[in-house]
């Protein structure tokens, strides 16, 4: 808990200094987040190259909103999570399609996993799995989800990206991942992802 | 679900996310073990997969390079006034801004199209703005003396065009415009407390009792003066004007003089017994009579 406080006390530190101009402040940010923010990116977009061209809209959207930003509670990590959601959710109606699974990824479950599942032993996943997986979930449950566990967020950074109290965020973190457990096990038909809503 | 198990299932996830292995964790919640592990497989094996979303260097880089020129470009953006603002007043300041800029640039933009059209002549584009800034400036509240002047101010304007056109040989537009000058005048007149009638026998001259003595006299003056300049640029154009116009010209600044010279001698005169004399000339051209 310490080690968190103290991280977001550097983080602080940082946008403070990128507000105030500093250059090398905004590199800072780009190295510490960019990698995170792609993950993120590539998970709700399933494209590499669009994940790519969104990511670098993401950092511009954020320096042309820096001076916006302030420090009243909620973490930076938050507020930049949320400018990637909306950029995401700008780029599915600008280009008026729903984001879907990308078919190369997309395999369905085997029965080999299921059997994996049963004796509780180590499975993995490929990341079109588990974007074809969380297709299934509600926007909200998979928001956290992605949040959580493809972007590494806390509870609370988690709910002020999507607006909601931690113990909400929780039920929605629970309840994501018994249904991906579900879907592991029983595997359903394709899922088409329905557009997000704005947090 | 239990709020202890709530609690153990995100202390496990939490650490999941960190890198501690799925079997620490259940060993710290011994009793929930069992719905623990499946649960805690299923978070692992999406943060696994997310570990395979990786930034291609290339593209990282590319992008790098685009937002360090944003940030070098934002760095040397002048600051704006309202971002010293207090927070509160942000979202009214920019608004403002942008009403204000609109306000002035409007302003800016009559004022210059309205000194444009100082010149113009009827049939020329701007010639609306400038009948339009004189019908605004004629509703405005003025006293008898002010608008006697105004009227006298707005003859000379359109003494001013009927010289243009005529020089430009647009004698119909010409006729318009004179007939306006009179108009203008006798408005200045009759403001001025004199009623004045084209004919010698209709003719009636009162005292310019209404604006008083002084205001009278700074108005006959005025009028004086501006029969000169009209004159002297009439004079001026009749001797440039090529000779098959020039006698069309001649009748047309005699007839809009005539109204100039009845209006000035009416007021100078006190009597009502005096009568103006309408026979004057224009001598610069050798036609006048």
């Amino acid at each position: 808990m310490e080690e968190k406080q103290a991280n977001r006390e550097i983080v602080d530190d940082v946008v403070r200094r990128a507000q105030a101009g500093d250059q090398l402040a905004f590199a800072d940010l780009y190295e510490r987040y960019y990698d995170q923010i792609f993950r993120y990116v590539s998970f709700k977009c399933g494209n590499r190259l669009e994940a790519e061209d969104l990511t670098g809209e993401v950092f511009l959207r954020m320096l042309e909103s820096i001076d916006k930003f302030k420090f009243q509670g909620f973490p930076f990590t938050s507020w930049l999570y949320r400018i990637a959601h909306n950029l995401v959710v700008d780029n599915f109606r600008r280009k008026g399609r729903k984001p879907t699974v990308p078919l190369d990824k997309v395999l369905h479950f085997s029965s080999e996993k299921d059997g994996e599942m049963e004796n509780q032993a180590q499975i993995s996943w490929s990341m079109g799995e588990v974007v074809e997986a969380m297709s299934s979930l509600t926007d909200l449950q998979r928001e956290v989800i992605t949040l959580r566990f493809v972007a590494g967020l806390s509870i609370a950074e988690t709910a002020d990206a999507v607006g909601r109290k931690e113990n909400a965020v929780k039920a929605l973190q629970h309840a994501g991942i018994r249904k991906l457990r579900n879907l592991m096990t029983h595997p359903g038909p394709f899922a088409v992802v329905t557009p997000e809503p704005e947090l | 679900m239990s709020q202890e198990f709530s609690e153990a299932l995100n202390d496990c996830l939490d650490r999941l996310v960190k890198g501690e292995d799925i079997h620490e964790c259940l060993r710290r919640y011994p009793q929930q073990a069992g719905e623990l592990e499946p649960l805690l497989h299923v978070a692992l094996a999406t943060i696994n997969a997310a570990e395979e979303a990786k930034p291609d260097p290339q593209a990282k880089a590319r992008n790098f390079l685009r937002f360090s020129q944003a940030v070098q470009q934002r760095s040397t953006r002048p600051e704006r006034w309202w971002s010293r603002l207090p927070i509160r007043w942000l979202p009214v300041a920019r608004p403002v801004a942008v009403g204000l800029a609109s306000i002035v640039i409007f302003v800016m933009g009559a004022g210059v199209a309205t000194a444009a059209s100082s010149d113009s002549v009827p049939g020329e584009p701007l010639y609306w703005v400038k009948t339009t800034k004189e019908n605004v400036e004629g509703r405005l509240p003025r006293s008898d003396d002010g608008r006697a002047n105004f009227e006298a101010g707005l003859a000379q304007a359109r003494g001013k065009e009927l010289n243009i056109l005529i020089g430009r040989g647009q004698f119909t537009r010409a006729d318009i415009i004179r007939r306006r000058m009179n108009d203008h005048l006798s408005r200045s007149a009759r403001y001025a407390g004199v009623t004045v009638s084209v004919s010698p026998v209709e003719m009636l001259f009162r005292s310019p009792t209404v604006i008083g003595q002084t205001r009278s006299e700074r108005l006959v003056k005025r009028l004086e003066q501006d029969r000169e300049v009209f004159r002297a640029k009439a004079r001026h154009l009749l001797a440039e004007i090529n000779p098959q116009d020039r006698r069309r010209a001649e009748q047309f600044f005699r007839r809009a003089e005539l109204r100039y010279w009845m209006l000035i001698h009416a007021m100078k005169s006190n009597s009502p017994d005096s009568r103006p004399h309408l026979v004057f000339r224009i001598r610069s051209s050798g036609h006048g009579r």
